[in-house]
């Protein structure tokens, strides 16, 4: 079930609030021991106040966007009142004493937020692995990871528990467990949702955003968090940015002809393709690490500094590196972005709607073939994890990830739209035109 | 642990700390990192501020 219909559902009362979250609940119970998606659920304060919505509902009260339908968040998000662990260790004490904006959004929406969801330690690692709360494990095969940082926000929408939820991207921790678990994932444009009381990474980089099954949740969620109520629009005739030949070599023969077949699916439905150069990616790529290890250095110096021995040692040797980047290093990093967006627009974006890549280059790996507490292969692969994204979150621009296929194992495959500042309801109407004449998003793991 | 008092302070200890766990590894990584930040100029000089200086001004003030 979709966020819409059932909030159509609750809304023209064929279902209560009490019923949705239930029925979420219910989901959890069959779910949470294989995918471990939830660090917290919060049973019995959702369903007090999914009777208050029902009891509101029922004395004609106007209802918001989201009335009565139950929700969840990534644990990096303050809730007034309930603890807020960054799926870290140390953090199990650390109980907000105010709402993040995010939350109070979705909660004067309507919204019945039923828990917090796993996540990487400190949202930093593509995979969803968490040596403190468990694995997060992906629900169409849970001997295969969920992708990371949003990992339970990627798996629990997937398995139904939740019709969506919210998550972070720094790095491409939206969009990559989007992609693992074959649902879309919204990263709007740098700054352009309130990041107020969620938890910090690099704030140069870091963007909140939606998860849901389908492009039109996400475009409520993104309204919701954004506190505005614009349509989806794109024009009659799409014209998008497929630069094959400047990533083919790069990712495996099974993604490449998902890639491929959604562009002779965009194209009988009389899109126009064109084809651009990609600007130099690693190089993009060398940029936003550079900016991202000296900031999460600088927010997690103190906390290292009192809990060193709390942190996970990957993760610790993550953080640490930044310590020794020179600050005129970091500046340059940072100066680069402005000439680096202009010439994206200008050179390979150009006047499209969308430019059409990967998300991830390969098949969604196992839990064992990701656990960066090996060294070697496994550490490389999850470097590799990023490859498509993270460059993305240097030049700040919006990107959505949907689902365009499976691979051997029928593990789903996303595909990434890229477009110009301010344009998310762009690009989410390009994913619901594709929804429209593909079946992918319609797919569901069996419990 | 007690925690030093400035800012000053707390950078160098955290630093000392994260040397003595990874040592030579650190330098290693942030030295790769500056490298490749700092392996191509962006793709054109921004407008006004130091670009907008003449070599030859900034050679004589030097």
């Amino acid at each position: 079930v979709t966020l819409l219909e059932l909030r159509d559902a609750i809304a023209s009362k064929v279902m209560s609030s009490v019923e949705a979250v239930e029925r979420a609940l219910g989901a959890y119970e069959r779910w949470q021991p294989r995918i471990n998606g939830f660090i917290r659920i919060d049973a019995q304060d959702a369903l007090t106040a999914a009777r208050r919505a029902d009891e509101r509902q029922a004395r004609g009260e106007a209802l918001g966007p989201l009335h009565g339908v139950p929700l969840a968040y990534k644990d990096m998000f303050d809730r007034k009142g309930h603890v807020c662990s960054f799926g870290a260790q140390l953090r199990q004490v650390a109980v907000p004493k105010q709402d993040a904006v995010a939350i109070r959004r979705l909660e004067q929406a309507g919204a019945i937020l039923i828990g917090a969801l796993n996540m990487s330690e400190f949202a930093l690692g593509p995979t969803g692995h968490n040596a403190t709360f468990g694995h997060c494990r992906n629900p169409w095969d849970t001997r295969r990871i969920a992708g990371g940082s949003s990992s339970g926000a990627g798996a629990a929408t997937a398995a139904g528990i939740i019709a969506g939820a919210i998550g972070s991207d720094t790095g491409g921790s939206i969009r990559i467990p989007a992609a693992c678990c074959g649902i879309v994932g919204l990263k709007p444009t740098h700054g352009r949702l309130n990041a107020t009381g969620a938890m910090p990474l690099a704030r140069s980089l870091d963007c909140i955003g939606p998860l849901a099954r389908t492009a039109e949740d996400c475009a409520l969620l993104f309204n919701v968090l954004s506190d505005e109520s614009k349509p989806l629009h794109s024009p009659a005739i799409l014209r998008l940015v497929y630069p094959r030949d400047s990533f083919v070599s790069e990712v495996s023969s099974e993604i490449r002809d998902a890639l491929d077949a959604a562009i002779t699916t965009f194209e009988r439905n009389g899109a126009r393709i064109m084809s651009s150069p990609l600007p130099d990616i690693t190089h993009l790529h060398e940029l936003a690490d550079a900016i991202q290890k000296p900031e999460s250095a600088a927010v997690h110096r103190q906390s290292l500094l009192e809990y060193r021995s709390a942190y996970t040692k990957h993760v610790r040797r993550r953080i640490d590196a930044g310590f020794l980047v020179s600050a005129p290093a970091y500046i340059y990093a940072l100066e680069q972005r402005t000439a680096h967006v202009s010439e994206f627009i200008e050179q390979t974006l150009r006047a499209a709607d969308a430019l059409i890549l990967p998300t991830v280059g390969f098949a969604v790996p196992t839990v064992d073939d990701t656990d960066e507490q090996h060294t070697g292969p496994q550490r490389e692969l999850v470097a590799q994890m990023t490859r498509w994204t993270r460059w993305l979150n240097f030049l700040g621009l919006p990107a959505v990830s949907i689902p365009c296929g499976v691979d051997r194992n029928q593990m789903p495959i996303g595909l990434q739209l890229v477009g110009a500042a301010g344009e998310e309801l762009r690009l989410l109407d390009v994913a619901r035109r594709f929804e429209a004449v593909t079946p992918w998003h319609r797919r569901t793991p069996e419990a | 642990m007690s925690i030093p008092g400035t800012p000053q302070d707390s950078f160098r200890a955290v630093i000392e700390a994260a040397l003595a766990e990874f040592g030579e590894e650190l330098h290693v990584e942030a030295a790769r990192l500056e490298r490749a930040a700092l392996r191509r100029e962006a793709p054109r000089p921004d407008e006004g501020g130091f670009a907008s200086i003449e070599p030859v001004h900034t050679e004589r003030r030097l």
